[in-house]
């Protein structure tokens, strides 16, 4: 918590905002390292369900409890601007509580991520009326916000989705398949891309907000993921048939949708890289505790050099992973473009993540192996950091273009 | 219903203890001050009350330094009405019984009240003496490490904990009461971002300890030492018997041995 508060004293806070900053990390410490960290480990083992019978997703026992306290706590409202019943706080302050979340549980955290693109695009291209209903929702977690981008054959390639959008009337009715939802089926808004202009290609798609409610029985679950980790967290696989999206929550411009996606994708990838330095943070926190009490050749396999240095890489790689989301993040306060950056932090920290996981194992031996040590879960939770909002690959490539562009 | 909680700013659980330090003191990195923890169960209690009754104000009353302004501002953060802090810059005054005369002072200068809570005890000295001490200064009934409240007419019932169970007492409002941990105000409440928000525009009256009129600030008590009980060492005994009311009859003796009370244990 303190190297958080070190660097947060770097930035150009007014006291009023350190002050607040302090106060808000302080009370999501408390709610993390208290209450959410001890059901992590229930989570992981009962994992999210679904029930094929009612097309029902829930969550794992327990994890809704612990959402209503982030709602009671204001937590959603914290980058929401004021106009809409938030704060207008920054968005420094919005990825260390991110951190924090992912320290305690990397599935629960995957509420947060989600919930300020939804916001960040609703407020930057949603219409004034989306704006009225579904910011306030968003605000106060009434709404959980999800993101229906991928499709099977459009991952990476995200301009390659084959939705269909066809505009009836005052309505769009989309038909097509949507996969990886995170919250799919428990969400209250999802954005989604589908085709309004098939003539154009990527240039013909365009961005929605998807009410489940408004879409009816056009908007149906037809499974959730069983994965390798973040087994608390709902992945979901959408059918969309025919389901309704009144014109007004149509996002940007028809036809823009792709540049819009696109585009807000780079806050986003600032909260993957700060749940990066959470989930990295708790194993090398579990490493040296291990590593400190557990005792070989007579002394403290920490007192070793072999497990030392390893815990020297890990704390500096967790230090550097840090310090890119918040001053990425900081920027973005600052109003710059931060779309290289965002890239060059999501890229570093989760590659990170993924040593950092990997040498905590390690460290633990054979007990890091076994299901009862944490840092199993850290290594297999771990894994799709690296690969979700955006692969390391297509991260290279937006870093590499973005930095040979700017010399030019 | 007006109730005054006494809120006391502790060094936090967490920070570590220096090379040489067996009792972190009286540190001044404000990093390391929080709200001592068993008072946010009375913060909890007050705010119960006052949610109940559906009227009245919970004032949160400090004694500290301007470290504690922390500790004042997460009190408004959880929901208190109003809070002030009592300047005690350079811990001018830390023994108890002058500690508990300037509470009570402070509480006659506030004037209207019905209750006064505490937490149990404080995280440091842990010597849960203040309750019963401002109660006896103001002449107020008392019950110490309280569960329950219920609201009776200008009467309380409360539930205390005592050994191996609880007792039920009434007691004459206004009244003095220290809160326990456990029971109904087992869980305090968070502070929220939109309370935080309000805390951090709240300017916090600061009260100085010479105009409250406390009397003599005499020290009746004074500190010698602090330090850790010797270390005790105590041999591992496994018991091993296949009938298992041997085993435990075996277990039982031990104990006994040892000068435990085991009660109808012959």
């Amino acid at each position: 918590m303190k190297q958080i508060t070190k660097i947060f004293k770097t930035f150009n806070f007014s006291k009023e905002e350190q002050e607040q900053n302090q106060m808000i990390l302080d009370m999501v410490y408390e709610l993390a390292m208290n209450e959410i960290i001890e059901k992590e480990q229930d989570w992981d083992e009962e994992g999210a369900h679904f029930d094929p019978a009612t097309k029902q997703v829930s969550y794992p026992s327990g994890m809704m409890d612990l959402y209503k306290k982030c709602q009671e706590n204001d937590l959603f409202a914290i980058i929401v601007p004021e106009k809409y019943d938030g704060f207008g706080l920054s968005y420094t302050l919005w990825t260390a509580v991110i951190e924090l979340m992912a320290r305690a549980s990397l599935a629960f955290s995957m509420f947060f991520p989600s919930q300020s693109l939804s916001i960040e695009i609703i407020n930057n291209h949603g219409t004034a009326q989306a704006k009225e209903k579904y910011l306030p929702l968003l605000s106060s977690g009434d709404a959980i916000g999800a993101m229906a981008f991928s499709e099977p054959n459009a991952g990476s390639d995200i301009s390659a989705v084959t939705t269909k959008a066809e505009l009836e009337g005052n309505s769009y009715y989309l038909t097509g398949n949507k996969i990886w939802l995170s919250h799919g089926g428990a969400a209250g808004t999802n954005i989604g891309l589908a085709v309004t202009d098939k003539s154009k290609g990527p240039r013909g798609l365009s961005a929605f907000v998807i009410d489940p409610e408004i879409a009816g029985d056009g908007y149906e679950v037809v499974r959730i993921e069983e994965k390798m980790g973040l087994h608390g967290s709902i992945t979901a696989q959408v059918a969309l048939d025919r389901a309704e999206v009144p014109k007004e929550n149509l996002l940007g411009n028809e036809n823009e949708g792709l540049r819009l996606v696109l585009g807000s994708l780079a806050s986003s990838r600032i909260g993957i890289a700060a749940q990066s330095a959470g989930i990295a943070e708790t194993a090398l926190q579990e490493s040296i505790n291990y590593a400190n009490q557990r005792v070989q050749f007579g002394r403290p396999i920490g007192k070793h050099q072999a497990i030392s240095f390893m815990l020297a890489d890990m704390a500096t790689q967790v230090h550097q992973a840090r310090l890119l989301y918040l001053n990425t993040a900081r920027m973005k306060d600052n109003g710059e473009n931060t779309q290289i950056e965002s890239s060059i932090a999501k890229y570093y920290a989760t590659e990170a993540a993924q040593k950092v996981t990997y040498d905590a194992v390690q460290i633990h031996g054979g007990y890091g192996y076994s299901r009862e040590y944490r840092v199993e879960r850290l290594f297999r939770d771990a894994r799709v950091l690296t690969i979700y909002e955006g692969t390391s690959e297509m991260q290279k490539t937006i870093i590499s273009r973005g930095t040979q562009a700017r010399a030019e | 219903m007006n109730i005054i909680v006494f809120i006391k700013a502790t060094i936090d659980r967490n920070a570590p203890l220096g090379p040489d330090e067996t009792f972190p003191g009286d540190r001044d990195d404000k990093a390391d001050v929080m709200t001592n923890n068993y008072d946010k169960h009375a913060i909890e209690a007050a705010l119960q009350i006052v949610e109940k009754k559906g009227d009245g104000k919970v004032t949160a009353v400090c004694l500290g330094s301007d470290m504690a302004d922390k500790v004042v501002k997460e009190a408004i953060a959880m929901g208190c009405h109003e809070a002030f802090r009592i300047e005690n810059s350079e811990a001018r005054v830390i023994n108890f019984f002058s500690v508990a005369k300037i509470l009570a002072a402070a509480i006659k200068k506030i004037g209207t009240y019905d209750l006064i809570l505490f937490g149990m005890q404080s995280y440091d000295y842990g010597t849960a003496t203040m309750a019963p001490m401002v109660s006896e200064f103001l002449d107020l009934p008392t019950a110490s490490w309280v569960e329950r409240i219920s609201l009776n007419g200008d009467k309380i019932n409360v539930e205390k904990v005592i050994e191996g169970g609880t007792r039920t007492i009434e007691l004459q409002l206004p009244a003095v009461l220290s809160i326990a941990s456990s029971g109904d105000f087992e869980e305090p409440r968070y502070t929220s971002v939109r309370r935080i928000m309000k805390a951090s525009r709240t300017k916090v009256p600061v009260w100085e300890i010479d105009k409250l009129e406390a009397g003599a600030l005499d020290t009746n008590v004074e500190f010698t030492k602090i330090e850790q009980p010797p270390a005790r060492m105590e041999e591992c005994v496994v018991f091993k018997d296949d009938d298992v009311p041997v085993l435990i009859d075996n277990l039982l003796s031990a104990l006994k041995d040892k000068g435990l009370n085991l009660g109808a244990y012959k």
